[in-house]
């Protein structure tokens, strides 16, 4: 059943409100927008240089969320603009390095006091399949979830995704950042905080022709004082049940991840610093898993422990926010990675990377970020450097 | 059956829609004016303008096969799209008179039969060899707006500018990239200056130039380095010098960017107008066209109006698309009664050049095309036409018969060229169209593309007849054309429904 069929229904149900005109709907609807400027430039002793500039954002409107139908609609767009080199490798336009404008989403939503249903073209934020904001343009996916919150203290999420569309392509498609995903994706998760202080999460995800997914994640605060408190945590990832489709060597994701994640920190009024560590067990990376970037501790801008070849990192975050100002606020970071591979196919590496951001205000930020990685093998040492300008509306 | 269940869900909700549209009609709405200090209250204050459409249309384009055709050569063509989608913009409100907007157009495939070998009608995304969605930033601009100056930058919609404008007949329209000026400081006169640099087709998703955006092409594919035809079977439409290194193997415009710069002026007083227009395609053509009309008022309830159109296309510079020289005048009379009745009378003629592009075809394909005969399939712009046409437009809520109903009746023939000795004969035509329009927010008043907020049907549907008495075996002996089969009678159906918010 071809998806498109439910489109004429995009914005039907806001209709069933006998009492309300369909002129309030739409007039009572929201605009959120943003205006986003990108430059980003990739250096490697090679001629494997890379650099670009882009112009984009995204506008969204939505109907009357407070009604329990409704709609939404939103475009994201990237444009190339200025000198470039390479420019396709930054992922920040087409594949082939053409401007980019996609619908990230447009759906239906059914909303009670404690169900949300979607059904269309989404932006997801779950481990393993989310939206990847890294770009101007995310990943989006096509259709339904369901968010149930009838439990104290409990959140059940239900997916089920039969199209993804990448972060550099304007096709939904049945290829996950993994590889082809056949019947499509189910996702069951659920999310607990009924605990004080203790939060818990675990993920299924159901892929028959390509692989399936189990995570679940523990993050409990011991709190000091009203500004510091103790962090930890835990990741575990594992998955198997390999398809048709799964490649296990594959680093964005396949049928043999078993990682297992760390974190211990301090978090201070205007200071954190964090260890975190990571071992996949498995020869599968988890890079991007069915699409996005998977949440693991052990991630930093490029930097990651959630490569293919068994790597094993460690990763020192910690950052450190100014008081506010005239100009507003800013904060820096600072982190430190290393990764060795427990496979020879592997690659060793150890990274630093920085960021500066600054907030004018709630709307208007400025974010400087570079990351150095230094190869300890054949593979060319590389500096990313990204400046991002953004405006909220 | 699914797809029966579909339609009827679709038509269900676009009835509630419908019924719900009249709702709000009657409330007053008094807004207070907002005071535009900075650039968060620009964007704050902006409008949203968005389009909710389904669009569908159908054309049943059989064939006349010739007589010494293989016996395999079909006679059916069949094209069709049915598609969900429409725009979303957003436009700052003024700071300092400054503004800043985008619109986002998108069409998806939906229901009916998008099959690949259905293409050709361009309502879906066809450069990959199917029928697609396509979503395309159309307008991104900045804007300088006060009572007497207009300068807008960027990719935006130039409805007004005659030669250049939306043409808004499949899913989305036309829009165009470049700087254009508008200045109205004296009272009755508005000047027009823009410098176009591109042109997105109607179901493109990039920005060509406006040599690209004209369609030109050599006509028969592949060109040697002297310019001749490779394949000698088919009608080469360039003509006179030109440069074949600008031309692909699938005989399609590939050299350098050109672009537009143009100029228009409009002096408008009570009872006449004048219009004058200049567009200058570098190293290409210069259209000149002209326009005016008359108005008289001979009774309380009638009103007269004649109007007149002249144009002209020259090649220019470096003339990418080889000799180019013809030109087009049209006539029109007019009269509209006082109880929502409109009746029309056209004639229209197009020089025929054999040594201009494609024999004096004018080049139109940047907007409209403003013949006055130009209807729902035949523009009236190939070489040598010579066209009347009449009309008559009823809106039956004036009349009293059907509130919010408008229709419209054509009819229009087509003489063309058509002697066996002429290298661009072309088949003689006729056309007739019915066209309805309903809207669930206005009673009357409005025609069949008046812009309306709230929901809207329009429904048309053209048949064209094409004369098949020729002796084609003679006219491809004469030519050396190798053909099969040529054009026979039609029906193009369209239908829309639209919310506009």
């Amino acid at each position: 059943m071809r998806f498109y069929y439910f489109l004429p229904l995009l914005f039907s149900p806001v209709l069933l409100m006998a009492e309300y005109g369909i002129t309030e709907v739409f007039e009572q609807g929201a605009v959120h927008g943003q205006i986003k400027l990108f430059s980003y430039n990739i250096d490697k002793a090679s001629d494997e240089d890379a650099y670009a500039n882009a112009v984009g954002g995204y506008l969204k409107y939505s109907t009357d969320t407070k009604q329990p139908f409704y709609a939404s609609v939103r475009f994201h767009t990237s444009q190339p603009v200025g000198y470039n080199k390479n420019r396709e490798d930054t992922a920040l336009f087409k594949d082939n390095g053409d401007a980019l404008t996609v619908n990230s989403e447009a759906f239906i939503g059914w909303r009670s006091t404690y169900r949300v249903l979607k059904v269309g073209n989404l932006m997801l934020n779950t481990p393993m399949m989310n939206d990847d904001t890294t770009r101007i343009v995310p990943w989006s996916y096509q259709g339904a979830a369901y968010t149930g919150e009838a439990i104290p203290d409990t959140k059940v999420q239900l997916n089920y995704i039969r199209q993804i569309r990448s972060y550099t392509s304007d096709e939904y498609t049945k290829e996950s950042a993994s590889g082809e995903i056949g019947s499509g994706i189910t996702m069951l998760g659920v999310q607990y905080d009924g605990i004080k202080n203790l939060d818990l999460q675990s993920y299924y995800y159901y892929a028959p022709d390509l692989y399936s997914t189990f995570t679940a994640q523990a993050d409990y605060k011991i709190i000091i004082d009203e500004d510091d408190m103790i962090c930890m945590g835990i990741q575990y990832f594992k998955s198997g049940n390999g398809g048709k489709y799964a490649q296990t060597e594959n680093k964005n994701g396949g049928d043999d991840i078993d990682l297992v994640a760390l974190k211990v920190g301090f978090d201070a009024e205007d200071w954190m610093v964090s260890l975190n560590y990571s071992q996949n067990f498995g020869i599968s990376g988890i890079v991007k898993g069915y699409g996005g970037l998977a949440k693991v501790f052990t991630t930093s801008m490029i930097a990651n422990g959630r490569g293919n070849y068994k790597p094993e990192t460690w990763m020192l975050k910690t950052e450190y926010e100014f008081p506010v100002g005239t100009w507003g606020q800013s904060d820096v970071a600072l982190t430190f990675t290393n990764t060795r591979v427990k496979d020879s196919r592997g690659d060793d590496f150890d990274a630093y990377y920085m960021h500066w951001k600054h907030r004018f205000n709630v709307d208007t930020s400025l974010f400087v970020r570079f990351e150095n990685m230094d190869y300890k093998g054949d593979k060319s040492d590389a500096q990313y450097l990204r400046v991002i300008a953004a405006y909220d509306f | 059956m699914k797809n029966r269940h579909y339609t009827t869900s679709a038509i269900a909700a676009l009835i509630l829609l419908g019924s719900q549209a009249f709702a709000a009609e009657n409330e007053v709405n008094i807004e207070e004016p907002v005071v535009i200090e900075t650039v968060a209250d620009a964007f704050k204050n902006g409008k949203v303008k968005g389009l909710l459409r389904y669009g569908g249309q159908h054309r049943d384009s059989n064939y006349h096969v010739l007589q010494d055709a293989p016996g395999d050569v079909s006679n059916e063509k069949v094209q069709a799209y049915s598609a969900i989608g429409g725009y979303l913009g957003y436009e700052t409100a003024p700071l300092h008179n400054f503004s800043i907007g985008a619109t986002f157009y998108t069409s998806n495939p939906f229901i009916g039969s998008n099959a690949d070998d259905r293409k050709g009608l361009g309502g879906l995304y066809e450069a990959d060899g199917g029928q697609d969605s396509y979503h395309v930033l159309g307008e991104a601009f900045l804007k300088y707006q006060n009572d007497e100056h207009r300068v807008v930058v960027g990719r935006q919609e130039m409805p007004d500018y005659r030669f250049i404008s939306l043409s808004n007949i499949r899913f989305t329209p036309f829009t165009h990239e470049g700087a254009t000026y508008e200045n109205t400081s004296i009272e009755g006169l508005k000047v027009n200056a823009a410098y176009i640099t591109g042109q997105k087709d109607r179901n493109g998703i990039e920005f060509q130039d406006m040599v690209r955006s004209a369609r030109v092409k050599t006509g028969c594919g592949a060109v040697d380095t002297s310019g001749q035809c490779i394949n000698t079977g088919s009608k080469q439409t360039i003509r006179g010098d030109y440069d074949p290194s600008n031309f692909d193997a699938s005989g399609n415009y590939a050299g350098e960017d050109k672009e537009m710069p143009m100029l228009g002026a409009i002096y408008s007083q009570d009872n006449f107008s004048v219009e004058a227009w200049n567009y200058y395609v570098n190293d290409f053509a210069n259209t000149v066209y002209l326009y005016g009309k008359y108005n008289f008022n001979p009774s309380a309830d009638w009103k007269f109006a004649l109007a007149a159109q002249y144009s002209n296309q020259q090649d220019v510079g470096d003339g990418v698309g080889g000799n180019v020289d013809t030109w087009f005048y049209g006539l029109k009379a007019e009269a509209a009664s006082s109880n929502g009745m409109l009746f029309f009378l056209n004639y229209n003629e197009v020089s025929y050049n054999e040594d201009s592009y494609d024999g004096g075809t004018m080049f139109v394909r940047w907007g409209t095309p403003q013949m006055f005969n130009s209807f729902q399939v035949q523009d009236s712009e190939l070489a040598g036409t010579k066209s009347i046409g009449a009309g008559a437009q009823f809106d039956l809520g004036v009349l009293g018969i059907l509130d919010s109903t408008v229709i419209r009746f054509r009819y229009a023939d087509y003489d063309l060229p058509d002697d066996l000795n002429m290298i661009d004969a072309r088949q003689d035509r006729a056309e007739a169209t019915f066209d309805l329009r309903y809207s669930f927010t206005k009673t009357s008043g409005f025609g069949i593309f008046t812009q309306m907020d709230g929901l809207s049907i329009q429904f048309r549907i053209a048949y064209d007849s094409f004369e098949n008495d020729y002796d084609y075996a003679a006219y491809k002996a004469i030519h050396g054309y190798d053909f099969n089969s040529v054009t026979d009678d039609f029906v193009d159906a369209r239908i829309y429904i639209d919310y506009v918010f």
